[in-house]
């Protein structure tokens, strides 16, 4: 469990462009959690993210993983980089290596792990990517397609053995399969695997898929926060701060409005097909 | 005449080993005809490597064709005598914003493609101007680009291209790495400049509704032409859409579904305007064809 508290952070402390890009965030990311970030570029979310496996320091609040503040004395900052993951965004400009193989094993060994263990990490990794096999170790990472490099980058990840998983805009510039393949994956590793992720979207329709939970950042703090139906029931709150709704919503209440008895928290394709069949006598038994 | 007519074009190269040595012969284009009216707002989709791009980069001769003819506003783009007018006529704009950004405010980075060009100073503010008045900016003009917002950058880097009076511009995925806010603000830029000022736009895009309101639409699959016609026609076929890795926008997927459940949906529907009054056709015992018909007859 991470337990974030009243976590600030100012840029330019004490100068005349002293700027909040976290003012006061308060939250608790239980165990096992699938969790969905929103907010407009610059709302402070990537500032949060990059808090908590410690690439930025607070300058007032506290974080603490498992119980224990990563500020204390003594804390294994190493340690938390492996246990919580990050995905920076386009990771694929980050692959270097000569084959896809050691490419994911860079991590591993930084850790201090030999190479038949590094290996076997990434081997694993390379698994749950759907990137086994020596067609693909052996390959250059760049001759891959764009979705494939995109998921040897996640590999190098996963191959720390992260327990959380942070994904800043996993999908962004995938074409419509290359995103769906690259978030099955990531619902797999949360079903499967029990991690906790939090994904960083600026994708409304596929937040309201994936996500059991919406955290809304806005002028660095939290401004909604709950299941996606009570999120984007806000949905015109959230387009004065930047953000959507995914568009069944709007269609949800434009049927609404012309006077059909529709669930107006639909927020995916089949949620709203279901609800619409039921609103017709003639369709309501086929659902 | 067509702003742009490609010509059976074909582009291929070829990867090289370390040793030189010829390793893969590459076709990313493979045989395109297609002409884009002056004035029109269009839009190409395709998988990524479907060679999208690789066609927007001889818009503006970037790329020569290697097979084949690409005319702009009539220009022979292999034509070396004509580079710079093929890059006046047809101006782009890529998918990262911080790329595009040189100076340091805004108004001497829309100064700077028209001092270029060797404009007289007069001519560059009175551009910059309207570059301005035409992307919604003029509030920012001495503003630090790194200061603008993801959508507003996009902004900026597109009244750059328009301060250099193209008659087309050219868009590579300018809108995936924006917030929704700033997609909104892109799109409605682009069709005030296709409206008001009878800009040629060609969007290249994944996001699927950001097509529904435009002219026509191309679809490119591993180096040729598949499918082109109006955004209802493309969206039709929801079923080729998917085998080609693309999609249809949600609500044209939930007509879709519901059609599936045996609903009587004409196939086609693109805004929920359009579901709700063919919706409220069904329901009421109307002719939900006549319905979306009507809809996009008011528009």
């Amino acid at each position: 469990m991470i337990e974030i508290k009243n976590l600030t952070y100012t840029y330019e402390q004490g100068t005349g462009y002293e700027a909040h890009a976290l003012n006061g965030v308060s939250t608790r990311i239980p165990d096992g959690q699938f969790i969905g970030l929103i907010g407009h570029t610059g709302s402070g979310k990537s500032t949060l993210i990059q808090h908590l496996n410690g690439l930025m320091k607070a300058t007032t609040g506290d974080i603490l993983v498992d119980g224990t503040s990563i500020y204390s004395e003594h804390y294994d900052m190493r340690k938390l980089r492996s246990t919580v993951g990050l995905v920076f965004q386009y990771p694929e400009h980050q692959l270097f290596e000569t084959t896809v193989l050691k490419d994911v094993m860079f991590g591993p060994k930084n850790l201090g792990l030999s190479d038949d263990a590094a290996k076997e990490r990434a081997r694993k990794a390379l698994e749950l990517t759907g990137l086994s096999g020596e067609r693909f170790e052996n390959a250059s990472p760049f001759d891959l397609s764009g979705g494939q490099k995109r998921r040897a980058a996640i590999a190098g990840v996963l191959a720390m053995e992260p327990k959380v998983l942070i994904l800043d805009e996993p999908t962004a510039g995938l074409d419509p399969r290359g995103r769906d393949e690259i978030l099955s994956l990531i619902r797999d590793l949360h079903e499967r695997r029990k991690m906790t992720v939090i994904l960083v979207s600026h994708s409304m329709e596929d937040v309201a898929q994936y996500v059991e939970r919406i955290i809304v950042i806005d002028s660095g703090k939290i401004r909604f926060d709950g299941t996606p139906r009570e999120v984007f029931r806000h949905y015109r709150e959230l387009e004065a701060l930047g953000l959507a709704a995914p568009q069944v919503t709007y269609l949800m209440h434009d049927l609404a409005d012309a006077g059909f008895t529709v669930d107006t928290d639909a927020i995916t394709v089949d949620e709203a097909r279901d609800s619409i069949l039921k609103s017709l006598p003639q369709f309501r038994r086929t659902v | 005449m067509p702003i742009v007519s490609a010509q059976n074009l074909s582009f291929s190269y070829e990867l090289r080993d370390e040793e030189g040595n010829v390793a893969e012969h590459i076709d990313a284009l493979k045989g395109v005809n297609l002409d884009i009216l002056a004035g029109s707002f269009v839009t190409i989709l395709g998988a990524n490597g479907s060679g999208k791009s690789t066609f927007a980069k001889q818009l503006n001769a970037l790329l020569v064709p290697t097979g084949g003819t690409v005319f702009v506003d009539g220009m022979n783009t292999a034509d070396e005598s004509h580079l710079l007018d093929v890059r006046k006529t047809a101006g782009m704009v890529f998918q990262n914003p911080d790329n595009q950004m040189i100076a340091s405010n805004v108004e001497e980075e829309i100064a700077f493609g028209p001092e270029n060009l060797g404009v007289e100073p007069d001519d560059i503010w009175r551009r910059v101007d309207m570059a301005l008045a035409a992307v919604g900016m003029n509030a920012y003009r001495k503003t630090s680009p790194n200061k603008l917002s993801g959508g507003q950058k996009q902004r900026i880097a597109i009244a750059g291209i328009v301060a250099m009076e193209p008659k087309c511009i050219v868009l590579d995925e300018p809108t995936a790495m924006l917030d929704p806010g700033g997609r909104r603000e892109v799109i409605r830029t682009l069709h005030e400049l296709n409206e008001k000022r009878h800009v040629t736009i060609i969007l290249i895009t994944h996001y699927m509704e950001e097509v529904v309101d435009a002219d026509y639409c191309f679809v490119m699959h591993q180096g040729e032409l598949v499918m082109s016609g109006t955004p209802r026609e493309i969206f039709s076929d929801v079923e080729t859409m998917r085998r080609l890795s693309l999609d249809v926008p949600q609500v044209t997927e939930v007509a879709y579904e519901l059609q599936q459940a045996g609903v009587p949906l004409p196939d086609g529907i693109l805004t929920s305007e359009e579901l709700t009054k063919a919706l409220t056709a069904v329901r009421d015992g109307g002719d939900p064809a006549a319905a979306v018909e009507g809809c996009r007859r008011a528009k």
